[in-house]
């Protein structure tokens, strides 16, 4: 899974910014064509880096808001990669059923988090 | 003409005191923020807030309109336009002060076309100013512009609330897209209205004004990134 893991390094090298998370959107986009099978999978990655961005706009973000979504979006990367590396059908369906529905989560901008 | 508008000190120091008073701006030097850029900082501010105030979002109307009308002249635009979503309303209020057409640019096209990302009537060689409410690097500033040029007009004037003014770049990419920022204020601005009335403890002032003076290095000593790229 080095799309995935790639992905996420994306994420850790830029500063887990906002422009990180666009750079992970560009890599998503990419990987939809090159890797067409877990097409599915990266379309909610794509989805959840698109989440932060229209939640921060160009607004800096706290410590906090910065690593909890990092590590909310870790999780993700870990649940669909551990799913679509064992093969199961059905353990890919529930995987990308659950991320589906943690992208539907909102953000937390509450600025209380500094 | 210059001398019936208050001076830039005078715009500057208020516009920094307004923003303090409404606790728009946050300093933090042991827990930085992130910026989009990935830039560690001690400093973020949030000129929205300043929606919520009509006195001062009066005050913030008649400075934009006077800097305009003295560093552009009196009739230099056709209309205004707001970039999303922060600068919409203070397009909005700036237009109504001119007495101008408004238009507001979206961040990304909807759908295809020339005016795929602009709402409102456009019209070819219309001059249009761009505003926002700040700018930090100036990217943002630059894709609006592009965005009124796409679809016909002359965007070559900008304004913001507030310019972070701390990274060379800024100007000089603004520049090449032949694009002229003006603005109300700066965090240099706020530092010296913090300094002069005590405002924060000398320890984080200290901490702003190192990461002000040296904002990749201070960056990079807490984690964030070393460079930016607009």
């Amino acid at each position: 899974m080095m799309m995935f893991e790639h992905i996420l390094k994306t994420l850790s090298e830029n500063g887990k910014s906002g422009q990180a998370y666009s750079k992970v959107i560009k890599h998503s986009e990419k990987a939809m064509k090159e890797d067409s099978d877990r097409a599915a999978g990266y379309l909610l990655l794509k989805i959840l880096a698109d989440r932060f961005i229209e939640a921060t706009g160009r607004m800096a973000t706290t410590v906090t808001q910065t690593e909890n979504e990092y590590k909310i979006f870790s999780n993700h990367v870990g649940t669909l990669s551990d799913a679509y590396i064992a093969g199961d059908p059905a353990g890919i369906s529930d995987a990308l059923n659950k991320v589906s529905l943690a992208s539907l989560e909102p953000f937390d901008s509450s600025f209380s988090t500094i | 003409m210059s001398s019936d508008f208050p001076s830039r000190q005078v715009i500057a120091e208020t516009t920094a005191k307004m923003l303090l008073e409404i606790d728009a701006v946050h300093f933090s030097a042991d827990k930085p923020f992130t910026f989009t850029s990935g830039i560690a900082s001690p400093v973020y501010i949030d000129c929205r807030k300043i929606i919520s105030y009509p006195r001062i979002r009066e005050m913030i109307t008649n400075f934009s309109v006077s800097v305009i009308l003295s560093e552009v002249g009196l009739e230099q635009f056709d209309a205004i336009a707001g970039g999303e979503t922060a600068g919409i309303p203070f397009a909005a209020w700036i237009a109504a002060e001119m007495g101008l057409p408004m238009q507001y640019v979206r961040k990304k096209p909807k759908g295809f076309g020339r005016d795929a990302q602009i709402e409102g009537t456009i019209t070819d060689n219309q001059r249009v100013l761009l505003v926002e409410d700040l700018t930090t690097d100036g990217g943002s500033k630059i894709n609006f512009c592009k965005a009124l040029r796409k679809a016909g007009a002359k965007a070559d004037h900008t304004i913001v609330v507030f310019y972070y003014d701390i990274f060379e770049q800024t100007r000089e990419k603004l520049t090449a897209d032949g694009i002229k920022l003006h603005s109300l204020a700066t965090w240099w601005d706020v530092l010296a209205v913090c300094k002069a009335e005590n405002h924060f403890d000398t320890h984080t002032l200290g901490q702003v004004e190192a990461f002000l003076n040296a904002p990749l290095e201070w960056s990079g000593k807490n984690g964030g990134a070393t460079s930016i790229s607009i």
